[in-house]
């Protein structure tokens, strides 16, 4: 049974340098995803809200609460602040997540150094920049790391693995009360 | 380690990947009576060294299956596409 950790969860890296880990509110969280015409109708229906799709995989679109991810060539994620009235198109399948990913906020100067012990990516400043994100797999977990902050990373994390995944993130510091 | 370009989501670690199949291999077609055919395309495959396309799929990224060339003796990764968009 994995322990549980109360938010935030606070402590240091075996480098010294200190992370807060804490439980934010997601919002709502809607996936859009397409076929062949996904490009041009997924920007049309993006721009009624006042978004846009992003031309790759790797940058976040960023308006005010508001973040766009393609995730996929043909598949999107929103998270929004309040529910979204996305038009209804045909050829585009509406879907809300919002109960199945739970955002952890870590936070500090050691942020990216404990991230970096638990997955395989590049999180200098140059490999992970501010304003992109990139899928992977903590603790074979598949999560999504959005680069909010030069100390700050937002995760989306699967709902039913959000307290063991806290206890193996915070498991990686040295908590203090 | 290896580690896999993915079109997508760029240069990962292959942990990141599931390993799908042989991508050269080709379904019959579906009118074909011969049950030996239908054994080789189901059971048989080669074990080729050196260069082999193969199957990918990037299950902890972007979830998308990608054709690799791959050399199976030194592991020298010579491309990867989005299956979809691959005649193999
Ligand atoms: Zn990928």
């Amino acid at each position: 049974m994995a322990k549980k950790h109360q938010s935030p969860v606070r402590g240091t890296t075996s480098d010294g340098l200190p992370v807060t880990i804490r439980e934010v509110e997601l919002g709502t969280l809607t996936q859009l995803a397409g076929w062949e015409d996904f490009d041009i109708l997924a920007d049309g229906i993006l721009r009624k809200q006042a978004l846009s799709l992003p031309s790759d995989c790797r940058s976040s679109f960023r308006r005010g609460l508001t973040s766009v991810w393609r995730i996929a060539p043909d598949r999107v994620l929103v998270r929004s602040d309040t529910a979204m009235n996305f038009e209804a198109v045909d050829e585009i399948v509406t879907l809300d997540l919002s109960h199945s990913r739970v955002c952890l906020r870590l936070n500090g100067r050691g942020a990216a150094s404990l991230l970096s012990r638990m997955v395989a990516l590049d999180l200098s400043e140059a490999g992970f920049p501010i304003g992109t994100f990139a899928q992977t797999a903590i603790h074979h977990v598949s999560v999504l790391i959005d680069r909010v902050g030069m100390e700050e990373f937002d995760l989306c994390i699967p709902t039913t693995f959000a307290v063991s995944l806290t206890g193996f993130i915070a498991e990686h510091l040295n908590q203090v009360a | 380690m290896l580690r896999i370009y993915c079109p997508v989501c760029g240069l990962r670690d292959e942990t990141e990947f599931t390993y799908g199949e042989d991508a050269t291999v080709r379904r019959p077609d579906i009118s074909e009576t011969d049950p030996k055919v239908w054994h080789e395309y189901v059971f048989i495959r080669e074990n080729p060294r050196g260069r082999h396309k193969e199957y990918w799929h990037h299950v902890a990224g972007c979830r998308q299956w990608i054709v690799v060339e791959r050399d199976t003796l030194t592991h020298e990764m010579f491309g990867s596409f989005l299956a979809r968009e691959v005649t193999v």
